[in-house]
């Protein structure tokens, strides 16, 4: 069975010999500095590089085990395609948003609709994709996408949006559709090019923030339709929830991707009484992975397993500065090495 | 307290529990013109409301965007009162340098956290978010901070947190350092050297005052005997 295979056989719930382990990229970060040494392709050179950035993933996938081919490197291409200015920060750290392109969510009229194959950084990303995708056949190359809120986190000070959650209801709901329409399309434009999976981070949509009822409101609908436009193209989805998900356990059942994935906060024993019927991706800690030890590495990923995670992968995005034996120890678990 | 007194104060505390800065101006307005003192304005009406804010808060009754526009009434309030206040004495106001770390643009609850100080009666140097090391122990030691507040919401950006601690530690610079943020355990913040943590924007507040309950010294002056008292809190 091909890694490819295992991975889909798990969303589709289809028995496999064992669970994957993989770290999807985008926000999850998958790249570390050790590996950039030895490649070549570093920080921040690979962000707007498709080829050294297929370098770097591809390094990445045989240097540690995982089991994916992961980009970008960042949660910054959406936004910036959108008019955001991003600083590509250096080789440890991975690009931010600098300068927001809306002033206040009314503006949202003004943003220009997205064209994956023209606007920012979205080009580079698809050919990286393509050339994943050929170069890797039995891999599977994971698109990312991020949250329709998130990614509105990114146009407009987070401050001002989540007062505009309250104050202006219909305007935050006229730029969470445009984002929705416009980031399919780049989910879209993302299959098209070989992406076997779709992966949707949406950190600052966690009910932490915003509380169960905004929640089911400003996020669910919105995931959910980015989900369905990606099942009509026949691909998986996976939601990535920062934070602990207490009290939207709830509203998260009605998410209709085939798999969540969880923070290290959240507790997969009770998250796999709570959400039924969903298969559950987490939840290694990225900071235990950066420090390590070994053994207790090994110990929480046999422990994740053995509470039943489908999906063994980071909490979060690596730190660039994890050092690659510690990755191994990870990922040789879930292969039973 | 006369009734009409006690109505307009909990009008005050009414109108911030309920984000209703209109309500929050006309009541402070209203108290001004019945002589009600300005201190008791702030504290027995507008900062009552935000306490059971901060409440509601913890009891995840409210969430972020609720704090966020309670804190805005607060503020529409104390905006009325403040040209009524004596000259502030703001000498004995503890200072606090507070920013996300480089690497990390999420300032949600760094301005949540400078909220609360600053309602809390902290003088507040807001540094920003993706702050380079360098620039949080210059203006600590600029400005003879007492409270260093460092925050970061990635995992990616911890380590920095890190390198803050020991680059002002090193500098000589006796601040006191308070950690805070998504990816941040108690168990993490002592292990960098951290004096506090805090899980939230809530606490946040009462550990930065616990923070100088013990001091009798006045933490601006870098006394070997501060120093002292230090090494042996920590």
């Amino acid at each position: 069975m091909t890694e490819k295979e295992r991975i889909l056989r798990v969303l589709r719930n289809i028995p496999v010999d064992r669970a994957p382990v993989i770290c999807p990229g985008g926000m999850m970060t998958m790249a570390c500095r050790e590996v950039m040494v030895q490649t070549g392709c570093s920080w921040p050179g690979v962000h707007r590089d498709a080829k050294k950035m297929a370098e770097l993933s591809i390094a990445m996938y045989r240097e540690t085990g995982l089991e994916n081919l992961g980009i970008p490197f960042c949660m910054t291409v959406e936004a910036e395609a959108l008019g955001g200015e991003v600083e590509d920060g250096d080789e440890t750290t991975s690009p931010s948003m600098v300068k927001y392109p809306l002033k206040s969510v009314r503006q949202w009229t003004t943003l220009k609709k997205l064209d994956p194959h023209k606007d920012g950084r979205l080009p580079a990303i698809l050919e990286c994709t393509s050339i994943l995708s050929q170069r890797c056949p039995d891999t599977p190359v994971i698109g990312n996408l991020v949250g329709p809120l998130s990614l509105a986190t990114s146009l407009i000070d987070a401050t001002a949006l989540y007062k505009a959650l309250r104050q202006e209801p219909g305007e935050v709901h006229g730029l969470l559709a445009f984002l929705t329409e416009n980031c399919s399309r780049y989910g879209d434009a993302l299959i098209e090019h070989g992406a076997d999976i779709i992966v949707i981070s949406d950190p600052s949509a966690t009910g932490e923030i915003l509380g169960p009822k905004l929640f089911r409101e400003f996020v669910l609908p919105y995931l959910n339709n980015m989900i369905d436009c990606i099942h009509t193209l026949g691909k998986p989805v996976i939601v990535h929830i920062c934070g602990n998900v207490g009290s939207t356990y709830e509203p998260l059942t009605k998410l209709t991707s085939e798999c969540i994935s969880v923070d290290a906060l959240v507790n997969i024993k009770e998250a796999r009484s709570v959400i039924p019927g969903k298969k559950l991706m987490g939840n290694v800690s990225t900071l235990l992975l950066q420090n390590g030890p070994v053994s207790r590495i090994q110990t929480v990923s046999k422990n994740l397993l053995d509470f039943g995670v489908d999906i063994l992968a980071p909490a979060c995005g690596l730190s660039a500065t994890t050092p690659v034996r510690h990755i191994k120890a990870m990922t040789e678990i879930a292969k039973g090495k | 307290m006369d009734a009409n007194k006690h109505k307009i104060l909990n009008d005050l505390a009414q109108a911030v529990i309920e984000m209703d800065a209109p309500r929050a101006v006309k009541a402070a307005t209203e108290a001004i013109y019945c002589k009600i003192d300005p201190y008791e304005i702030i504290t027995d009406g507008l900062a009552r409301g935000m306490d059971k804010v901060n409440e509601l808060f913890e009891q995840e009754e409210y969430f972020v965007p609720e704090i966020l526009l309670c804190a805005d009434t607060m503020n529409a309030g104390i905006e009325v009162v403040r040209p009524h206040l004596p000259k502030e004495n703001t000498r004995d106001k503890k200072k606090v340098v507070i920013g996300v770390v480089k690497g990390d643009t999420h300032d949600i609850g760094k301005n949540l956290v400078k909220i609360m100080l600053d309602n809390a009666g902290f003088e507040i140097y807001d540094l920003g978010r993706n702050v380079p090391y360098a620039k949080f122990v210059d203006t600590a030691g600029e400005l003879n901070a007492d409270l260093v507040c460092l925050s970061t919401l990635m995992t990616t950006t911890m380590d920095g947190m890190q390198v803050v601690i020991e680059d002002i530690k090193n500098a000589g610079i006796v601040s006191r350092i308070m950690v805070g943020g998504g990816p941040i355990s108690p168990g993490f913040a002592k292990r960098i050297g951290a004096d506090g943590y805090a899980k939230n924007a809530a606490e946040a507040v009462k550990v930065a005052k616990g923070l100088f309950q013990n001091i009798h010294v006045p933490l601006t002056f870098k006394t070997p005997e501060l120093v002292r008292v230090r090494k042996k809190n920590s």
